[in-house]
């Protein structure tokens, strides 16, 4: 028996790995373990269940094998079939008269008056498109009716993309992990009421004494770290509710001494508030005042979701941090934009502030905590 | 490779009480094979717990379960020093078992389950409850087999292993078999990455698309003396509880009836002598929502939708 898995399963275990799925060399070996003890065999169907089984783990690696299955061409017996009535279509269509397409795409968008210029992102059409080449193109536009406004867009076939519509959203980073986060924040020491029997100091009492009347106490270790999160709900940050929400979830997970979560609309202003609503407001002072000690992280895109330079508020906000790290010894702000599109926005200046800016990544958000923690 | 002989295989059709799908008995067979946890997930009430007692019923081996609970620590599962005892104990001169620790230390079923080395069945129920930290501590223990007793002193290990029969380090003994470990997770709390690949992974679920194996699931389930329940009543109950499940989803029930509810119903319906035909999907009475919806809102909406289509 060979001890390396046959190129079916091979290539499943290769797209796995390039899709960044955490599978190893014991998850390897068990796939050919498997095999050798009779599991998987029969059809393919067998083997999709072993693999999902062995290697899928969260719905999204099960979803990434599923498609490995099916966009595999079929075995030949049924591809023989396939290609038999393939062919008697094409004779059944022979015999009929040439029908037209039910959606003819349009090689070329005109860009009607009045209209800005052609879609984004989209390759161009150029004149003498082929119609071949039309045939692929994800999206045509209709010609515009004399008169009528914006092109029409129509799906010209099925887009060639090589991923599903993933349309559950998915978590920017999940509850667990940000838990994880918040509790990696430590500041360890002992307050409180004396609950915890201090072992040195009880065995020096008798030898002191020569009896034990009472065990002494002392306070118990808690976790002293406070935080004051101030989150941006302004509509540019709509993209990152769902982060937000997950955020006020996993605060009292995270053990804090105290937590607490404020926002504000674009820049803290006089007055933050409780919701991302922006309900029950507070002032601005008050809050800081409370948290004076703590540690501050700011969340928020500073006008680098939609590419705003504006100097005022870049200024406005500076100032806020550096009145903030007064109060505040440790502040870190993230910006749940890649880096890459800060440059030029308000982003970009306040990113040459007082404050680190870091984008929202794992290894940013253990080097936020790191900061937050004291290590500058 | 793990010592996997001693267990037979899981067809999942012998048990008493249970029947498993056979893609379940599958990767069952799997994961007793390769020596791995196998992670157990599926709807409330769809018998995940209940895997466990058929593999031990079915191989004919023992079964040890530990409910988790949201104050779990990895290590209460393993073992337990009692340090009040020993300090008690320490009050009396002339008590000299006080002046060791291994007088005070007794396993816990898994631990109990790693030393003896014997086949057996482990379930640990609900990881999910316990704190987010549990599952990373319990990984070591599941892949090698083997943990050591921190609050052992070194010194004891070798007084400890002439006394009570294990050392500072517990492990099987040479040519054991490996327990096979189950664990239930709710998907209450996400489980730790290298956790989840650690395990091989089940999905339990409803077998909507299956009424005989329902059928049979009822049947297995009801007391003996209950024999003289018809088949008409069983059918015919399990065909209207996919109805409502039907509709349940349709409505985005909270709490989806499942095959405990369903046995509990036919139960009920042979009490009150009521035959399956006279049962309405439409108009449930009291006693059937009663025992077939868990959650106020689901009951409230199901309700709102039948008299919906009542005036109608």
């Amino acid at each position: 028996m060979s001890d390396t898995l046959p190129p079916l399963l091979l290539g499943l275990f290769r797209e796995l790995k390039a899709h960044g799925v955490p599978v190893g060399v014991r998850d390897y070996l068990d796939g050919v373990e498997a095999l050798r003890l009779g599991f998987g065999q029969g059809d393919r169907a067998a083997l999709r269940e072993l693999a999902s089984a062995l290697w899928g783990r969260s719905d999204e690696e099960r979803r990434l094998i599923a498609r490995w299955f099916d966009v595999l061409p079929a075995p030949e017996a049924a591809q023989i079939a396939g290609i038999d009535e393939a062919l008697d279509t094409l004779d059944a269509r022979a015999d009929e008269p040439a029908v037209a397409p039910a959606t003819p795409a349009r090689p070329s968008a005109p860009t009607p008056a009045g209209s800005q210029a052609g879609p984004t992102g989209m390759p161009g059409p150029s004149p003498d498109t082929t119609s071949t080449e039309a045939a692929r193109a994800r999206v045509s536009f209709a010609a515009a009716r004399e008169g009528s406004g914006l092109p029409v867009p129509r799906l010209a076939s099925a887009p060639p993309i090589g991923e599903d519509y993933v349309l559950d959203p998915q978590p920017l980073i999940s509850p667990r992990d940000l838990a994880v986060l918040w509790r990696r924040y430590r500041r360890s020491t002992r307050h409180g009421p004396r609950t915890e029997m201090d072992l040195a100091a009880t065995l020096r009492e008798r030898c002191r004494r020569g009896l034990l009347c009472r065990p002494v106490c002392r306070p118990r270790r808690s976790n002293s770290a406070r935080l004051l999160i101030l989150a941006d709900a302004s509509p540019s940050m709509d993209p990152w509710r769902p982060f937000l929400a997950t955020l006020a979830a996993s605060l009292p997970l995270g053990r804090l001494a105290r937590a607490e979560l404020r926002y504000f609309s674009n820049q803290p202003r006089r007055q933050l508030y409780a919701t991302p609503d922006l309900d029950q407001p507070e002032d601005r002072n008050e809050v800081l005042r409370r948290h004076a000690g703590a540690a501050l992280l700011v969340v928020s895109d500073a006008g680098s979701a939609r590419g705003a330079l504006n100097r005022r508020r870049a200024l406005q906000t500076t100032d806020f941090l550096d009145e903030a790290r007064r109060l505040f010894p440790a502040a870190v702000w993230l910006n749940p934009m890649p880096r890459r599109r800060w440059a030029g926005t308000t982003a970009g200046l306040i990113a040459t502030g007082p404050v680190p800016m870091l984008p929202v990544d794992a290894p940013h958000l253990l080097r936020a905590i790191d900061i937050l923690r004291g290590n500058k | 490779m793990p010592d996997t002989a001693p267990y037979a295989e899981f067809t999942g059709t012998r048990a008493a009480h249970y029947v498993a799908a056979p893609h379940t008995a599958t990767i069952v067979n799997l994961a007793i094979r390769l020596g791995r946890p196998l992670l157990v997930e599926g709807e409330a009430g769809c018998g995940k717990t209940r895997l466990a007692s058929a593999i031990a019923e079915e191989l004919g081996i023992g079964l040890t379960v530990m409910t988790v609970k949201s104050t779990s620590q990895a290590k209460d599962l393993l073992y337990r020093f009692d340090a009040l005892r020993r300090l008690q104990d320490a009050q009396d001169p002339a008590n000299t078992a006080a002046r060791q620790v291994h007088p005070y230390i007794d396993l816990e079923p898994l631990g109990h389950a790693i030393r003896e080395g014997q086949p057996r069945v482990v379930l640990i129920d609900e990881v999910d409850k316990a704190d987010i930290d549990f599952p990373n501590d319990l990984l070591d223990v599941l892949d090698r087999f083997e943990f050591d007793i921190e609050d052992l002193p070194r010194a004891e290990d070798e007084a400890c292993a002439a006394a009570r029969g294990f050392g500072r380090h517990v492990k099987g003994p040479e040519g054991g078999a490996r327990p096979i470990v189950l664990i239930t997770s709710n998907r209450e709390k996400q489980l730790p990455e290298p956790f989840l690949r650690r395990c091989l992974y089940v999905q339990l679920d409803f077998p909507a698309d299956n009424p005989a194996m329902l059928a049979d699931i009822v049947r297995r389930n009801l007391d003996a003396r209950l024999e003289q329940i018809g088949d008409e009543l069983i059918t015919g109950a399990v065909e209207r509880l996919c109805r409502i499940r039907e509709r349940g989803r349709e409505l985005g029930m909270q709490k989806l009836p499942a095959t405990s509810e369903l046995v509990d119903w036919v139960r009920v319906l042979h009490w009150q002598g009521r035959k399956a035909e006279a049962v309405s999907v439409d108009a449930l009475d009291a006693v059937d929502q009663a025992v077939l919806f868990k959650v106020r809102q689901d009951i409230e909406r199901y309700r709102a939708r039948t008299d919906d289509e009542a005036r109608r």
